[in-house]
C-alpha cells in the first residue's frame, strides 16, 4: 500500500491517508460485507456463509479500489492536460513577442517557478498539516505555485534589464 | 479538517496574502487580478476536494 501511496501526488497520497486513519474494526467488516454478500445481518448467517464472509474480507483486504484507481488515473491526465495548456499559452506568448528572447526567458521563469513552487509547496504543506490533510495540502500547492510564478515574474522585470 | 491542518492552512496562506497586499499596494496588480486568483485558489481546493470526497471516499468498503 506504501508502495503504491509513493507513486501518488502529494493531494491523492493525503486522501489515501484520510481515508484509511481509522481502520475498521472486524465486526464492522462483519456486518458490511454480510450486508452486501446476502442481505443480512452476520450473526443472523448461517457458519458456511460467515465463511464466505471472512473469506471476501481477506481477499479485500489485498485488492486495489478500483474506482479510486480510475479516480487517480483521470487526475493525472487532467494534471497533464493543464500543464500542456500552459506550455501552449507559453509557446504563443514567445511567438507573438516582438523580443522572443526575452519572451523566451520570462515564460520559462514564469512557467517553471510555477511547477516549482507547486511541488515545494506541496511537500511543504505535507510536513506542516501532517498526514492525511488533503485540503491543506492542496492549498499548499497552489500558493506555493502561484507564489512562485508571481516571484519568478517579479524578479524577471527586476533584473532582467 | 483537524486543528493543526487548520493552523497550518492559515499559515500557509497568510504570505500569499501579504505578497498579493504588496503588489497592490506597489501598484503591480489590481483588486481584480487578485480577486481572480483567490477565486481560482477557492475553485481549485473545492473541485479537488469535491472530486476526491465524493467519488473516492464514498466508495469505502
Amino acid at each position: 500500500m506504501d508502495a503504491m501511496r509513493g507513486r501518488s501526488s502529494e493531494i491523492g497520497r493525503a486522501y489515501a491517508i484520510a481515508s484509511k486513519a481509522a481502520g475498521k474494526t472486524l465486526p464492522q467488516l462483519q456486518e458490511v460485507y454480510a450486508a452486501r454478500l446476502f442481505g443480512k445481518h452476520f450473526p443472523l448467517l448461517a457458519a458456511s456463509q460467515q465463511n464466505v464472509v471472512w473469506k471476501e474480507i481477506v481477499f479485500a483486504a489485498g485488492r486495489p479500489r478500483i474506482r479510486a484507481n480510475q479516480l487517480a488515473r483521470v487526475f493525472g491526465i487532467a494534471g497533464r492536460g493543464f500543464i500542456a495548456l500552459t506550455v501552449t499559452i507559453s509557446v504563443y506568448n514567445i511567438v507573438t513577442a516582438d523580443n522572443k528572447t526575452t519572451a523566451l526567458a520570462n515564460e520559462g521563469a514564469v512557467v517553471g517557478g510555477g511547477l516549482l513552487g507547486s511541488v515545494a509547496g506541496g511537500a511543504v504543506a505535507g510536513l506542516a498539516c501532517g498526514p492525511g490533510s488533503p485540503v491543506c495540502v492542496t492549498i499548499g500547492i497552489f500558493v506555493g505555485g502561484v507564489m512562485f510564478a508571481i516571484g519568478a515574474q517579479v524578479a524577471f522585470d527586476s533584473f532582467w534589464w | 479538517m483537524t486543528k493543526r491542518s487548520a493552523i497550518a492552512s492559515v499559515a500557509i496562506t497568510s504570505p500569499l496574502l501579504g505578497l498579493l497586499a504588496w503588489l497592490y499596494h506597489t501598484g503591480t496588480i489590481g483588486l481584480v487580478a487578485i480577486a481572480i486568483i483567490l477565486a481560482t485558489g477557492v475553485a481549485f481546493v473545492a473541485v479537488t476536494h469535491y472530486f476526491y470526497k465524493r467519488l473516492w471516499l464514498d466508495d469505502e468498503g
